[in-house]
């Protein structure tokens, strides 16, 4: 982990509401399901940084695809080519890669993270299946990226691209590792069916390094409860272990 | 080296109670070594598990928090996290908290020979019921634990005062008479953000402890009211992002000073204020103790 000051290369508005920002000079190594914390103003207004997965690193350039959501990200939608950004990260620990197939379930803005997840298992000779699911066909994003390193399928709420229904509906090899990352209601949805592997869970965060609490859960592990910072010990935990509301 | 209450400090800069844990998160990005001390997250007799639900929320220029003081507890601090902060050789100040006037003494009883250089009594958070605030609001009550916690320690005790009171000068005279050695000023300031969605308040807790910048002016006024009234020397605590913050703290009465959530912005902060604060003095020609006061002497 590292606090970069990088420099904007591209910005670019995937479909309406979503971007995706390209930042150079992001020297560090990074596992996919690893996030950043974007400084999105210089001076103290708005006061915190904001919390990013990481969706790509290519010849240290930095992708991030984030959906416009209050004062912070739409700030940083206003970021240039040129501009400067303040990064630290990469944050937390990411998806442990542990066979040679993989299912990867992605739902709306939770699917960003995926991508560069895909790549590095496609690297690693792995057979991975992409389960995208998104609102509609105006909201489906990063489709051929996907294509590129997956077998994708896609399901919309509507029926206008791919498949009619939930994401978890495309599921049909229940034996795969799941790789998810979503709403909480797709990771309640994946416990129901019993599926193995891990998601990666978003929560409201202050410090993003582990030590202001303001995001910790209870997990179950070795059936004892421990706390745990989202921040710190995840965002990635195996699917099962989170204790919902708590 | 800075002299707080008998605790000897190489710079004024400490990182303030809960926004830097037990130092080894941020130990990963910077040297330790470049603070004065590292005031620790709050410590308790037993394991606290913390307050329910949303437990931060950002606002205008700070934010709320409402973590209700989850710790693991002093036996787990004594075994897990000293040991790996005396080896670093930095200056560590336990805050205690404490549900009774019996758990505070307990507390502080079990830090006597231990290596800590002093214990800071949070008598302030305004995020649990019993404790905390409870004892920050009352000056009979601060009192009260405050000679029950000096009977149990030598160490040098440092009282960290809530700014949710109507006179905060009674509240550090009382402080001051029962035996503390420094007084840290200020903790958060209590209050809400609604969920205008669901028209509920958004943190578990309801309310929480406000911090940040937009706290600064209502830390530097107590400091400078204080530091008029007390002997003691004073840590400044309160919405510092800058070496121009820090500069206002010292000019109002405080000695030294401690950085909080602007770390969560500004992570670095701590390690480059020293150098700064160095600069500062060279280039005025003018040493740290000219300053600490120094509004004060000026009106």
């Amino acid at each position: 982990m590292k606090d970069f000051l990088l420099q904007v290369t591209s910005q670019q508005e995937l479909v309406p509401g979503v971007f995706s920002l390209t930042l150079k000079g992001f020297t560090q190594e990074y596992e996919p399901g690893q996030f950043v914390q974007v400084e999105v103003a210089e001076n103290y207004e708005p006061f915190l940084r904001r919390p990013i997965s990481i969706c790509d690193v290519e010849d240290n350039n930095l992708q991030l695809v984030y959906r416009l959501k209050g004062r912070g990200t739409k700030l940083l939608a206003k970021k240039k080519p040129g501009d400067k950004v303040r990064v630290l990260g990469p944050i937390g620990y990411g998806f442990p890669l542990k066979s040679q197939r993989a299912t990867l379930i992605g739902g709306g803005i939770g699917v960003p993270p995926l991508l560069g997840l895909a790549k590095k298992m496609h690297g690693q000779g792995m057979e991975v299946t992409a389960l995208l699911g998104f609102k509609n066909k105006e909201e489906a994003i990063l489709l051929s990226e996907f294509a590129k390193y997956a077998d994708l399928q896609v399901a919309t709420l509507d029926g206008s691209s791919g498949r009619r229904g939930l994401v978890t509906e495309l599921i049909t090899n229940k034996d795969d590792l799941v790789y998810a990352c979503g709403p909480e209601g797709l990771f309640r949805t994946l416990e129901t069916l019993g599926v193995k592997g891990y998601y990666s869970l978003e929560k409201r965060m202050a410090c993003g390094v582990g030590v202001c609490l303001g995001c910790n859960i209870t997990v179950i592990k070795d059936e004892k409860e421990l706390r745990q910072r989202v921040c710190h010990d995840g965002p990635v935990f195996p699917i099962g272990s989170v204790k919902w509301g708590d | 080296m800075i002299d707080i209450g008998g605790a000897k400090l190489k710079n004024p800069f400490m990182s303030a109670s809960g926004c830097f844990g037990y130092g080894q998160e941020f130990a990963k990005i910077m040297e330790l070594n470049s603070l004065g001390a590292i005031v620790v997250k709050g410590v308790s007799l037993e394991p606290w598990p913390g307050n329910k639900g949303v437990r931060v929320a950002e606002t205008p220029a700070g934010m709320l928090n409402a973590i209700g003081l989850e710790n693991p507890g002093i036996d787990y601090f004594l075994t897990h996290y000293l040991p790996w902060l005396n080896e670093k050789k930095i200056p560590v100040v336990v805050n205690i908290v404490g549900r009774s006037v019996d758990e505070y003494a307990l507390v502080a009883q079990r830090l006597n020979e231990t290596g800590v250089t002093a214990l800071e009594l949070n008598i302030s958070c305004p995020n649990v019921k019993e404790g905390g605030i409870a004892f920050g609001t009352s000056k009979e009550k601060a009192f009260e634990v405050v000679s029950a916690v000096r009977k149990e320690t030598s160490l040098p005790l440092w009282v960290k005062l809530s700014p949710n009171v109507t006179d905060i000068v009674e509240m550090a005279l009382a402080v001051e008479e029962a035996g503390a050695d420094a007084l840290t000023l200020i903790n958060t300031l209590t209050g809400m953000v609604i969920d205008i969605e669901t028209g509920k308040p958004l943190l578990g807790n309801l309310t929480g402890g406000l911090s940040g910048p937009a706290i600064k002016p209502i830390a530097v006024r107590m400091i400078y009211q204080v530091a008029q009234k007390v002997k003691v020397p004073i840590v400044g605590v309160g919405g510092i992002t800058s070496l121009d913050d820090a500069l206002e703290f010292f000019m109002a009465g405080a000695s030294a000073v401690q950085v909080g959530s602007a770390l969560f912005r500004d992570p670095l902060l701590l390690s480059r204020l020293p150098g700064e604060l160095e600069s500062y003095l060279a280039k005025k020609q003018t040493n740290l103790g000219a300053i600490i006061g120094l509004a004060r002497r000026n009106s």
